[in-house]
């Protein structure tokens, strides 16, 4: 097996490894720059300052009278933000929000965008099906072939 | 983004209006702008069968930046006969994502479409991300150009 994939990769032109590997390395660097740097100019990089201007979205968890429990992820855990808002809201729906903290834990918000669950499912339903339907039309006019590592036109 | 299906038809519909001008855009070139209209949410793609955790997604965020699709493009085009065509073509694909990811209302802030020269975001906040209208709109428009090509196709038969 890995004899056969050793055929296989000799078999592939040396320009195109090397393009392959300078490509993945520009993307590598291009993700070390992001994680590095996006905290400081991302959505949450300004989160836990007070009365500071904040946008972010998270998952509903709790609601209670007058303000509801966002959730969101940072980095590796998730963090639980007050939010104090009029807007309809319900268990699950994904909301963006913006507004400035008024204490430690709770911000104010001045927009509140939510997409229920249901938008959410019937979004992820759209894409499967979507998906689905350019598998079919690309294998409809392409091939894989194995020992030369392309794909080449049926037609 | 909207949904993967909005962003297929409208990379499809792009290519179709394309070969009514230029014979090079034929099936396996616009199926080609399709692949490359997926390309900026394959970290999504990965979520939805949750292949990965969130933080790992902030990471590859990148792919859906311009550069990172660009990229990636490149990535793919290695394994086509035609690098450069499928490189244009997946580029197409590529713009006509981001030109619908641009229209959604995004409170957050936006696309950092000039990363990483720039953190500058930038939104039309026009449409929600779970509108289905934009969809039905997307479909309509493609069954036209469907109709149009048809007809063009029976005319030049004829």
């Amino acid at each position: 097996m890995l004899h056969k994939l050793y055929d296989y990769i000799k078999k592939i032109s040396k320009n195109r490894i090397l393009s392959l590997i300078i490509l993945l390395i520009i993307l590598g660097s291009l993700f070390i720059y992001y994680a590095e740097n996006f905290p400081q100019h991302g959505q949450y990089g300004e989160i836990n300052k007070s009365n500071k201007f904040v946008a972010f979205s998270g998952e509903v968890t709790a609601i209670y009278e007058d303000y509801f429990v966002l959730t969101y992820y940072n980095q590796i855990k998730n963090h639980d933000i007050n939010v104090k808002s009029t807007t309809n809201v319900s268990l699950g729906d994904t909301v963006q929000i913006q507004g400035y903290f008024i204490s430690p834990n709770t911000i104010q918000a001045n927009i509140v965008v939510v997409s229920n669950s249901w938008d959410k499912s019937f979004v992820f339903y759209r894409s499967v099906f979507g998906l689905l339907i350019l598998l079919i039309i690309f294998f409809r006019y392409w091939r894989f072939i194995l020992n030369k590592f392309l794909f080449v036109r049926r037609i | 983004m909207p949904d993967l299906f909005t962003h297929i038809l409208v990379a499809w519909t792009v290519g179709t209006i394309l070969s009514f001008r230029w014979k090079q855009f034929d099936g396996p070139n616009i199926s080609l702008i399709m692949v490359g209209s997926v390309i900026p949410d394959i970290s999504k793609i990965m979520l939805l069968f949750n292949y990965f955790h969130d933080n790992v997604h902030e990471i590859i965020a990148p792919i859906h930046l311009p550069i990172g699709s660009l990229v990636v493009a490149g990535i793919f085009s290695l394994f086509f006969q035609d690098k450069k065509m499928t490189l244009f073509l997946m580029s197409l694909g590529i713009a006509t994502h981001y030109i619908l990811d641009l229209m959604l209302i995004n409170s957050t802030g936006g696309i950092y479409l000039l990363f990483p020269l720039s953190w500058n975001m930038w939104t039309l906040n026009l449409i929600s991300n779970t509108d289905y209208n934009i969809t039905i709109i997307a479909l309509i428009i493609a069954l036209m150009v469907y109709l149009f090509k048809n007809r063009i196709k029976n005319y030049k038969e004829i």
